[in-house]
């Protein structure tokens, strides 16, 4: 069965509207039809990842500027983080620069805001409950997915761009209310690390955990422990007992029950001796830069610590970067320790509060380092006396 | 041989195929300069300009869109595509590049340099000068053992080796009908001694110029473990279903074997 098209849709699709928005339907249309979906439906906003010029490459760069060319986003569109910080580029290569910041005015002209983070819910774009978005960046899905309630499936760099376009997507899949519905249970019953916890269930498992706390874990960690299940599996939305705001919509009876506990999650941590500490994957919130302020007090930086946040809430924390800073803590924003070379060739071993961070960093793709996987106040410790 | 599939990207392509059932992360696998197959795979250094290229699915980075994208903009494009899995970015990537995309197709038949007519729009693929044939492979199980079969010396294929109850399902009959005859024939078992443990999902089997898409039954045989074979076997033997794989048996009997009963 062939999705069905509104004549708008069809023009676009034929070309009337240009030459972007008709590439755009093109593939939106392939990719509805794909999932056997009845139709395609409206879009509140869209967020792109994708966009450093060291992933995208040349002919990417090109396609992009080439539906660009005769159109622009329609909805609320923002950007994922980019190869560097965009105020500190004295190291960063000439030539990667210059494409860069090509790549970026291409989508500045295009209407996309160039938020350069992967966490554009605290100040750029936050969705609201039930409203239907095309997001890319799995961290971000399942967050606005699980602790907003709502509904993105788990889209592409590209195909969240050809939906900022045409302002549709087909409809199917995580925005449908009853594929919305947990497929098993998950007792946590002591408080684990939650990246090590995130990288557990997105690792055994598939589909939608309903998880039972024996603690009440807060925003941060749930984003934490979201970000790793999106890393280590494909997992794109979890309910969490008397928190998420859908849990209390489906029944949990009858469904696979596990519980995980600490001995579960050992081969998760690596070796505890590093050079450098990295937080930040994905952005810092305020709270999770106040506490970082907190704990290191007085203390005196001895190991290189790096913060990655949002201009955005970088620029209501002016007070305590300041203070970061002037104890010797990098604090960047528009890019991470993943999507830069920064850290590449100056360290070998790093260690990181982030379950997405630890899984990406290990890979050879972005810098094979040894990692080591801990707490926040731990780590903060260990770099610091 | 036909095969029908699911149309994704329509159009219609014909010519020779590059085949692999690997699944390919198109960010790093391919070279969208040179369109050459980087991937460590069976089918890494072919160039994939110019012919149809068949794989078992996607994998990676969604940023492998670009890629695809990059052997149009190289002047590098494939003439089509044929996977088994459907998977996001090879359809973005083919609606994006208009060439015919058609999944659902078990790409293990299909071989590096087969003549491929790819109908996206009506939904089939056609291997030229292959046969496809349908057969059913039976296994016997009573307690814990299994029954094969060495294939005797008169019959036309795989002399001497071993295998399950096999032969062809003729156009008038069910898989199920057509084991049981086998069975009957071949063994002189009545199906009024065998009850069906389960019917496995059909797996194919490229054989140079054949695929045979075989329908694996495991059946309990009931009363007495004595058999008797025709002139197709020399001999049988019980066995532990794990011994299999210390035997020189038809193409994949043991996978075959593992779609009906699970260690």
């Amino acid at each position: 069965m062939k999705m069905y098209l509104s004549r708008e849709m069809e023009r676009m699709l034929d070309g009337e509207y240009g030459v972007g928005k008709q590439m755009a339907m093109k593939v939106l249309v392939a990719l509805g039809d794909s999932y056997n979906a009845e139709k395609m439906v409206r879009i509140k906003s869209a967020h792109i990842s994708g966009a450093s010029y060291d992933t995208v490459g040349e002919h990417g760069l090109h396609l992009i500027k080439e539906m660009s060319s005769d159109c622009e986003v329609v909805v609320k569109t923002t950007l994922n983080p980019i190869g560097f910080d965009r105020d500190f580029v004295e190291e960063i290569d000439e030539d990667f620069y210059a494409k860069q910041m090509e790549l970026l005015q291409i989508f500045q002209k295009m209407g996309v805001e160039l938020t350069c983070t992967c966490t554009p819910y605290y100040h750029h774009n936050l969705p609201k409950f039930g409203e239907i978005v095309a997001w890319a960046e799995s961290s971000a899905i399942i967050y606005i997915n699980s602790l907003v309630g709502a509904r993105t499936n788990r889209e592409s760099g590209f195909s969240s761009l050809c939906s900022a376009i045409t302002g549709y997507t087909p409809y199917h899949s995580l925005l449908i209310e009853e594929n919305r519905a947990p497929n098993f249970v998950v007792k946590v019953k002591e408080k684990l690390n939650p990246g090590m916890l995130g990288l557990y269930i997105g690792k055994e498992f598939q589909g939608i955990p309903y998880i039972v706390f024996d603690y009440i874990p807060d925003e941060d960690y749930l984003k934490l422990m979201g970000a790793a299940m999106g890393a280590s599996g494909n997992i794109s939305m979890f309910h969490a007992e008397d928190i998420t705001p859908e849990h209390n919509k489906y029944d949990t009876k009858g469904l696979e029950r596990v519980e995980v506990e600490k001995k579960d999650l050992e081969d998760l941590t690596g070796n505890k001796d590093f050079e450098a500490v990295v937080f930040g994957c994905p952005h810092l919130s305020e709270r999770e830069i106040a506490d970082i302020v907190k704990i290191l007090g007085n203390r005196e930086v001895v190991k290189p610590i790096y913060l990655y946040t949002s201009r955005g809430v970088m620029a209501r924390m002016r007070r305590e970067v300041e203070f970061l800073r002037r104890k010797g803590v990098r604090v960047l924003a528009d890019t991470c320790m993943v999507v830069s070379p920064l850290l590449r060739g100056k360290y070998r071993k790093i260690a990181t509060n982030s379950g997405k961070a630890y899984h990406y960093l290990r890979s050879k793709k972005f810098g094979g380092f040894e990692v080591y996987l801990g707490n926040t106040e731990e780590l903060l410790y260990d770099s610091t006396r | 041989m036909i095969l029908r599939g699911k149309s994704i990207v329509k159009g219609y392509a014909e010519g020779e195929v590059v085949a692999t059932t690997e699944k390919i992360s198109f960010l790093e696998g391919i070279d969208p300069t040179t369109s050459q197959i980087l991937q460590k795979c069976d089918v890494e250094g072919h160039r994939i300009e110019g012919k149809i290229f068949a794989f078992r699915g996607g994998r990676g980075s969604t940023v492998g869109i670009y890629s695809i994208y990059g052997l149009k903009y190289y002047g590098k494009m494939p003439l089509g595509f044929i996977t088994e899995y459907t998977d996001d970015i090879v359809v973005c990537g083919a609606a994006l590049i208009s060439i015919p995309y058609i999944s659902s197709i078990p790409v293990e038949v299909l071989r590096t340099g087969d003549f491929v007519v790819l109908d996206a729009t009506d939904g089939y693929v056609e291997v030229k000068d292959v046969i496809l044939r349908k057969v059913v492979t039976s296994f016997l199980k009573k307690g814990d053992m299994i029954a094969i079969f060495r294939r005797s010396g008169k019959v036309s294929t795989y002399r001497g080796k071993w295998a399950g109850i096999s032969g062809s399902v003729e156009s008038d009959e069910s898989p199920e009908e057509a084991a049981l005859r086998e069975i009957e024939e071949e063994v002189g078992i009545g199906r009024e001694r065998l009850s069906l443990i389960k019917s496995g999902k059909p797996l194919y089997v490229r054989d140079g110029k054949t695929v045979w898409k075989v329908y694996p039954f495991l059946w309990e045989l009931k009363g007495c473990d004595e058999i008797n074979i025709d002139w197709e076997h020399s001999e049988y033997r019980w066995i532990k279903p794990e011994a299999l794989k210390n035997y020189d048996t038809v193409p994949k009997l043991y996978e075959t074997l593992r779609r009906v009963w699970s260690a």
